[in-house]
């Protein structure tokens, strides 16, 4: 296959109107949608009007005067870009006078531009060089040496490219993708005529400025003038594999442009339904990690986590795996040994996980880490809606009026859907934006940021979730703001009277909540008025829902808010969880909790486990297994022993770390699978070097539930993808398993999961992508949930009463510490940390706010004691106002400062999701790392030892 | 819990979780509490600490609040059926229904 760019058309699509024109050009006739511009049109009938400003993923400009043509009964030579079709318009896109003035204006271009072409990094990827090619330029009558553009320096600050103004044509294609694609407007063009220039903010190099680094302005850019650092160091790409970004839920799909098995660049991949050609900094640049040095190759082995870890063959690493789970369920029974699934992998090797476990292993303990995210998301949708997943897809937001994003950071969390979020938010082609409300105890880059402004944010105090909640279903119900036809065809209106009265008594109002929440009454009836009648109300919310006691509550608190103002069952509007990892939903999805098989079928349902017996050929045990913090407890006490853990880091992403490494230290073989020696590895007795997504096949599942192709572009550096590695440990066990393809895993889990059924290699070949439920009942897929009726039956209202939970603050402990991500890192970091993105982000710092930090002493970059009941660690202190006071903040990305050392064992009541998002602290100055920082920096450097081979006799 | 420690033992942490559970159910009523408790233990406890609160409410009957009691008392006799109130399952084939605790 030979490389070329995706199909530029030149300008976006026209917004639909349901209108057609009918017009001849260059003597052929088509017809198109009204809004369409000439230049999109002749490029859909094949032909090319030379451009140079003009792209398809921005609106026109009509700067470059490259791309005139000849309309019959027009004066003048109209820019096909700016000029819409009309019916029975004819056009002619190439004539004597067109070719003279374009190649007059090309001159002007070249006449301005270096012409190192061979030795540029854009040779053969360059529309410059292109277009003089298609206008048929020869010469250059001004000379080549332009007065003021070229020889100018370089901007190499950022480190994944380059920005060299000398070949910058000022097209303006930068500066739009950086408005229209990602909003952040960190770019403009400063000065006029001949001097104007492309800057980064104030006259910053790009790395200080506010740019983000998502390389819309690199993919956009026709030049050399924006290049990726990679492209000039390797040449340009010769084949191109759509694949799926292994970083968070949005799930965008990329296009691997690779030369031979060398990667060159992830370009986003315009038909994307997820991504629509946008991506970030980490999907775009941050995949380095795939041949980082630390990357570990060879399977390992050792008899205890004291001893140095001793390289073996694969024969030898699985038959000890496969031993020593058997003696030790032999000698402490059938549920001492269990096992986690990875939301990085794919859905095909998170089912042979857990197929392994129950299979092979006998019994339900398999946990995934949506244990420490997104459980309680399951639970409340399930309760209320019927089912484990969020309503609407990306495009949805596209629809919405109102906007409730609670407890989420998208611009930072998600980032390639707030900068759709944001597109809605803008006013656009007349239409108003959308408005925003934001529930969260930061100011949070949304609630305030370039042409995007929140309506109203409500700044609560972390752990009221509820209360707040209840408060705005206060409103709704007493100020008689609900949607009572919704709620009588599509709920019980018993079950509707019950909550309504619990929600409207006094004691729930805004106002007798005021003294828990810390926002003003006002400002919450506000709010609740805005998303009971502003059009369609969308609800997206993240962590900061779900990881508390209450969870499980805040999200059917959602869920009733949105039941109640009839906001579910049509686009734009709905209950949007925002997912992390990019195949957390999968991995629920494909049967990873203790308690379900695949489709969310409860392993106590004899109809459901009979099926799974019969395909299996063995008996499964009917009781729910182990959660990942019951394991924990069962090791402490004695009665768990061994644990299989595929492609998560326990140890540092679990809450209150002296709990995880006790029960780790308690069992007799840890199994690791991963990419490199993490945390958990320091507890570890055999280590399995694990593949990344470049190396296999399989698919990933978004936060839409859109089941989207992973491809394989290398080989696995460690020999095996990771479902053949499981898939050898299960036939080391005697379980006989023969998948040649992960197509022919997908097709067992079609035939075992009704919401699957339709979903099989070939169809997502064909579809792009496909959204469950995808069976005979929605043969393509399912974008929004819910039409016309809820999937449990009747919309289920629950009571959701506030318990304030049990982490308190005192004397001793008079912060509030929550949690969260930074766009540049991703969770415990272990991919980012070992990308260039530590440029942004080298360490986890402590956001305090000044009147805090004013009565401890502290100045802005001091190390600080970071104290709980649960441990304590030192960061440095970043003092901001973005923090409420009495609220401290930090991320989890860096293993050095260890936030989960601090968190506690507090959990969800439904699923004992974690608490991370609230821990009662003490922060003081402090003269470095702490006594345990160094204990645990010196037991990881002991733990990580390997030794050296001992030459063969 | 005193300010000093944050370490519970596993009974603790088992004797603590129930009574989470229940404080949350608790809107529902005695009676539904009770039979949502024990629905809920029953679909969401593995058979081990299942046992060991049951063991607790044999041996230390005053750490269990009376909803508490009552809902392993009715695990203890097997009489939850593990589908009232808090979940509700698939039938085979039936899209939807699901309970990601």
């Amino acid at each position: 296959m030979t490389y070329t760019r995706e199909t530029d058309h030149g300008t976006p699509p026209a917004l639909a109107t349901g209108k057609s024109v009918t017009l001849t050009i260059d003597g052929q006739s088509v017809t198109l949608p009204e809004g369409t511009s000439i230049m999109r049109a002749a490029s859909l009938l094949g032909g090319s009007i030379p451009r140079l400003c003009a792209t398809d993923s921005v609106e026109s400009f009509g700067s470059c005067r490259l791309c005139l043509v000849e309309v019959e009964g027009r004066n003048g030579y109209p820019a096909s870009c700016t000029t819409p079709v009309a019916e029975g318009m004819v056009v002619r896109t190439q004539t004597d006078r067109l070719k003279q003035l374009r190649r007059g204006v090309m001159e002007l271009y070249i006449s301005d531009h270096p012409l190192d072409c061979l030795t540029c990094g854009a040779n053969g990827d360059c529309e410059l060089q292109e277009q003089a090619g298609a206008v048929g330029l020869r010469d250059v009558r001004y000379g080549y040496d332009g007065a003021t553009n070229m020889g100018q320096a370089k901007d190499q600050s950022n480190p994944y490219f380059d920005f060299d103004p000398s070949k910058c044509i000022v097209c303006s294609r930068c500066v739009r993708a950086c408005e229209e694609v990602q909003g952040t407007f960190a770019l403009t063009i400063e000065n006029k005529g001949f001097d104007s220039k492309v800057a980064p903010s104030q006259g910053e190099d790009f790395l200080g400025s506010e740019c983000v680094s998502c390389g819309a302005c690199v993919q956009a850019c026709p030049t050399a003038s924006l290049i990726e650092k990679k492209v000039v160091e390797s040449g340009t790409p010769d084949r191109a594999v759509v694949t799926t970004c292994a970083y968070c839920g949005v799930g965008c799909t990329f296009r691997a442009e690779m030369r031979g098995e060398e990667l060159v660049r992830m370009v986003p991949w315009k038909d994307g339904k997820a991504n629509r050609g946008h991506s970030c900094v980490k999907g775009r640049f941050a995949w380095g990690y795939a041949q980082h040095q630390d990357r570990i190759l060879n399977p390992m082995i050792r008899a205890s986590v004291s001893e140095p870890w001793r390289e073996v063959s694969w024969d030898e690493a699985i038959a000890h795996t496969a031993s020593e789970f058997r003696r030790i369920q032999a000698k402490y029974g059938t549920r001492s040994i269990g096992g986690i699934t990875s939301s990085r992998c794919t859905n095909e090797e998170t089912f042979l996980v857990q197929k392994l476990i129950r299979q092979g292993f006998g019994n339900n303990n398999v946990d995934t880490c949506a244990r420490v995210c997104h459980s309680p998301t399951g639970y409340g949708l399930s309760q209320t809606f019927g089912t484990s997943a969020g309503t609407q897809d990306f495009d949805s937001v596209m629809q919405a009026d109102v906007i409730l994003v609670i407890g989420a950071n998208p611009t930072d969390g998600h980032p390639v859907f707030a900068s759709r979020m944001k597109k809605r938010l803008r006013p656009n082609n007349g239409k108003p934006g959308a408005k925003l409300i934001v529930i969260d105890p930061r100011r949070t880059d949304l609630v305030q940021s370039p042409h995007v402004a929140a309506e109203h944010h409500l700044p609560l105090r972390p752990g009221t979730n509820v209360a707040m909640l209840t408060a705005l279903a206060h409103v709704v119900v007493t100020e008689k703001l609900y949607d009572e036809t919704f709620i009588r065809e599509r709920c019980d209106w018993d079950e509707f009277a019950d909550w309504a009265e619990f929600v409207s008594q006094p004691a729930r109002s805004p106002e007798a909540i005021e003294p828990l929440t810390g926002v003003k009454a006002e400002d919450v009836r506000a709010a609740a008025r805005l998303y009971a009648t502003g059009g369609n109300g969308a609800i997206y919310y993240g962590l900061g829902v779900t990881e508390h006691s209450q969870g499980s509550s805040t999200v059917m608190a959602i869920a009733n808010l949105a039941m109640a103002t009839g906001n579910v069952g049509r686009e734009g509007v709905g209950v949007n969880p925002l997912r992390g990892q990019n195949n957390v939903q999968g991995a629920c999805d494909m049967g990873s909790f203790p308690h379900e098989f695949s489709g969310y079928r409860h392993v106590s349902d004899t109809a459901t486990r009979t099926l799974f017996e019969r395909a299996w050929g063995v008996t499964l045990d009917s009781e729910p297994g182990l959660r990942i913090p019951n394991m924990l407890d069962a090791a402490t006490d004695g009665s768990f022993k061994g644990l299989f853990v595929q492609g998560e880091d326990i140890l540092q992403s679990d809450p209150n770390t002296h709990h995880v490494a006790a029960g780790l230290a308690a069992m007799e073989c840890v199994v690791v699978q991963d990419l490199f020696l993490n945390e958990t590895a320091n507890y570890a007795h055999i280590f399995l070097p694990g593949s990344t997504f470049l190396e296999k096949d399989g698919t990933f599942t978004n936060a839409e539930r859109r089941i989207q192709r992973v491809r394989k572009v290398m080989a696995p550096l460690n020999g095996y993808a990771d479902w053949e590695i499981v898939q050898l440990v299960a036939n080391a066990m005697g379980l006989d398993w023969t998948y040649d393809h992960p197509s022919q895993i997908m097709d067992e889990i079609a035939a075992l999961t009704p919401t699957f059924a339709g979903v099989h290699y070939d169809r997502l070949e064909a579809e792009g992508s496909l959204q469950w439920p995808a069976n005979d009942a929605a043969p393509d897929g399912t974008p929004t949930m819910h039409i016309g009726g809820f999937v449990r039956g009747k919309g289920k209202f629950v009571v959701t009463d506030y318990v304030p939970t049990d982490e308190k603050t005192g004397p001793r402990f008079p912060l509030l510490l929550t949690t969260g991500r930074i766009l540049s890192h991703y969770n415990v970091g272990a991919q980012t940390r070992r990308t260039a993105n530590t440029a942004w982000h080298p360490e986890d710092r402590l956001e305090i706010h000044p009147s805090d930090a004013d009565n401890r002493g502290l100045k802005d970059g001091d190390w600080v004691t970071l104290r709980s009941r649960a441990g304590e660690t030192t960061l440095r202190a970043l003092i901001t106002e973005r923090v409420a006071p009495g609220v401290v903040y930090t991320t989890f990305h860096h293993p050095e400062t260890q936030a989960n050392v601090i968190t506690t064992d507090f959990s969800d009541w439904a699923t004992n999701c974690p608490e991370y998002k609230v821990t009662a602290v003490q922060v003081m100055a402090s003269n470095g790392p702490s006594d345990w920082q160094q204990d645990y920096a010196d037991q990881a450097r002991q733990s990580r030892r390997i030794a050296p081979l001992e030459a063969a006799e | 819990m005193s300010d000093d420690t944050h370490v519970m033992s596993t009974t603790d942490r088992l004797i603590y979780m129930a009574h989470q559970i229940a404080r949350n159910m608790a809107t529902l009523g005695e009676a539904r509490a009770v039979t949502a408790l024990a629905a809920h233990l029953t679909s969401f406890w593995d058979p081990r600490m299942k046992a060991q609160i049951i063991a607790i409410a044999q041996a230390e009957p005053d750490r269990l609040s009376p909803t508490v009691a009552a809902a392993v008392a009715q695990i203890a006799q097997g009489r939850s059926a593990g589908k009232v109130d808090a979940t509700q399952f698939n039938t085979v084939d039936e899209a939807g229904h699901c309970d990601a605790g």
